[in-house]
């Protein structure tokens, strides 16, 4: 397309974004849907949450997530994502095209 | 007061009034339809209505007994409405407006129109595709079968031609698809036919050429590219449907004649030496294979081998009428795979029976003929055969009560004797086997019956072996050998076994007076 949409453009850096910095936050722990909205949320990455679950099921189709159930006392269980082998591969990837992407960006915006 | 209803939301339980309940089942429906196209929809509207559960359960926990209009609402407000979500485009709907009538993918009556945007022809096949709901190839296809076997077709297609209007306005191919006809919908369709005028605007450059063309007043070869372009995937079409038919057809017929074969069937009817014989496999093999799993092997490897290319066609069909989309990669190494497999059971089978009849013995006999004349007669001895046998001369025979079988595989040569003053007849016998030695008891037991009186030497046209044996390609031949100036006269009956001599041929040599000289047979009248 030769026109320029703002939203369009918005959207696209927001998805490639959104999905690194899940991946990110998992790296070191297994985290569960609501837990991952309120670190992101307070990372001043708002996202609504219904967002968050196609989102992961896509991650998990992809064999770049997994998850485990735990009952939980107050309520229905919980799902309790984590990073498989791939993923890890995959978030080390994203990592260098983050930092080569965000030098380049300073680079002409000065 | 209200009316409350008790449900079950992911797993918990509540009691709602009917207020909340409504907004709560809107919502799912909502969830529903936007993901209708989604893999692992189900998965994805399991979490959300799990935790949706998790948070209603929040919020009633402050001594409130029943879930209320508010209480769903703000568990929406926190969930995010559907339109809200950020889908794989990372676009949501925000966008739109939605009072009541939040989600606008309701299907509505649906019209049927033609496509002008999507067609082949004429876009009849497409806009009965999008107003059944299935894929316009389908349609096509069964289109082409109905021209083509059925012979009607075209004619319906003009009527439908006729009746069935143009898609033309923007309302009108959203009516045909079935999509809720308001300013949203419009509005995306303009925008993306937007899209396009200006993306075909923007080839402009590349086009030139061409509209000069079209400006010159040669829209004329315009409307022929075009139509050649149709032509050409019609025809693809077409040749792709013919493809699967022919061969449809042909592996349905060498299906069933495999499978009955393997099942007992297989009676053939051939003509062999001039007899019209009638024989079935079944009862042959185990005579042939020492394994009853060979002819198994064999079968199997030769309907692979004949059958895996037709398959390989007809995949070839599917993929021309679904532009190659039908037919999943690496399906053609399978194909291969098989055929090999196909070339290496037919080789398994046919190796282990060669081994059976690679090594060859002969037995010889030699017998003398004290014949009182100088003329000797020969006949056909037919003494001990079956009527059956005798009334249609098969060229095979299996004797069930004494378990033996008959052949006729014998033939009888001509020599001259130089080694002594007596008509002589050398009988040999031949067999083959794996091992020779085993060759040459099989050949010592092949059984031939020849006697002489008065002045007649008779000889049969069938050897016999054990059935135990097995066929091991028995056969005997017979020499005569004949002194100087001996006479002979062969019976007709004998002329299919006679093997030529010199510059005589079996049938010339039969029911004649010969007299041999030096080596020459003489014609004596």
């Amino acid at each position: 397309m030769a026109d320029f949409n703002l939203e369009n453009t918005k959207a696209q850096m927001r998805k490639g974004v959104l999905e690194y910095c899940i991946l990110s936050l998992m790296q070191h722990k297994e985290m569960y849907p609501s837990e991952i909205i309120d670190a992101l949320r307070s990372a001043k990455l708002i996202v609504v949450e219904g967002t968050l679950y196609p989102l992961l099921t896509r991650l998990k189709n992809a064999n770049i997530l997994s998850y485990r159930w735990e009952e939980s006392k107050s309520g229905p269980p919980r799902k309790y994502y984590q990073l498989t082998q791939e993923g890890r591969l995959l978030l080390g990837e994203l990592k260098e095209t983050w930092n080569e992407l965000s030098k380049a960006v300073e680079t002409c915006s000065k | 007061m209200k009316k409350t209803v008790t449900i079950n939301l992911g797993g918990s339980i509540f009691t709602a009034d009917e207020d909340a309940f409504a907004r709560l089942q809107d919502y799912l429906n909502a969830l529903e339809r936007k993901f209708k196209q989604t893999e692992s929809k189900d998965e994805i509207l399991d979490d959300i209505e799990s935790r949706f559960a998790e948070l209603l359960l929040a919020e009633i926990n402050t001594n409130t007994r029943v879930v209320t209009l508010t209480h769903v609402e703000k568990v929406i407000g926190i969930m995010g409405r559907p339109e809200d979500f950020e889908d794989d485009n990372g676009e949501s709907d925000a966008g739109q407006q939605h009072e009541n009538q939040f989600y606008n993918y309701i299907n509505t009556r649906k019209k049927l129109y033609r496509d002008g945007d999507n067609r082949v022809i004429g876009g009849v096949c497409a806009g009965l595709g999008h107003y059944f709901g299935i894929d316009a190839v389908w349609i096509r296809l069964a289109w082409l079968l109905a021209v083509f076997s059925l012979g009607f077709g075209v004619l319906i297609y003009f009527i439908l031609y006729l009746i069935m209007p143009k898609a033309r306005t923007t309302a009108e191919k959203l009516e045909m698809q079935g999509k809720a006809v308001n300013i949203d919908n419009i509005g995306k369709k303009v925008d993306a036919e937007f899209h396009r005028i200006r993306k075909s605007f923007e080839n402009i450059d590349e086009k030139k050429v061409e509209q000069r063309f079209r400006k010159a007043g040669n829209q004329f070869f315009g409307a022929i590219a075009q139509i050649a372009q149709f032509f050409i995937r019609f025809m693809s079409k077409i040749i792709g449907v013919g493809m699967i038919v022919i061969s449809g057809f042909i592996l349905f017929f060498l299906a069933i004649a495999f499978i009955a074969l393997i099942a007992g069937a297989g009676t053939f009817n051939t003509n062999i030496n001039g007899v019209n014989t009638s024989f079935s496999v079944w009862e042959w093999f185990p005579l042939i294979f020492e394994h009853a799993y060979s002819p198994y092997l064999i079968i199997v490897g030769t309907a692979l081998i004949v059958m895996i290319p037709f398959v390989s066609i007809m995949a070839g069909g599917i993929s021309f009428v679904s532009s190659f989309k039908g037919i999943p990669r690496g399906f053609g190494m399978i194909l291969f795979g098989k055929w090999i497999l196909g070339v290496i059971l037919f080789a398994i089978g046919i190796v282990g029976t060669a081994n059976d009849f690679s090594q060859k013995a002969v037995y010889t006999e030699n017998q003398v003929i004290e014949n009182t004349s100088d003329t000797l007669f020969i006949a056909l001895n037919t003494s001990g055969l079956n009527e059956e046998l005798l009334q249609n001369q098969w060229p095979f025979w299996q004797d069930e009560e004494n378990g033996m079988v008959l052949l006729n595989n014998v033939r009888l040569n001509i020599e001259y004797n130089t080694t002594s003053n007596a008509f002589e007849l050398q009988k040999k016998f031949k067999a083959h086997a794996s091992k020779t030695n085993d060759a040459h008891s099989k050949a010592k037991r092949i059984y031939l019956q020849s006697n002489h009186f008065e002045n007649t030497l008779h000889v049969p046209a069938y050897l016999s072996f054990l059935k135990d044996d097995m066929w091991r390609n028995q056969h005997v031949e017979l020499v005569l050998r004949i002194p100087n100036n001996k006479s002979i006269h062969i019976d007709y009956q004998l002329y299919t076994m006679l093997e030529p001599y010199k510059n005589f041929s079996g049938d010339e040599l039969a029911d004649r007076f010969w007299i041999m000289k030096q080596g020459e047979l003489i014609e004596l009248n």
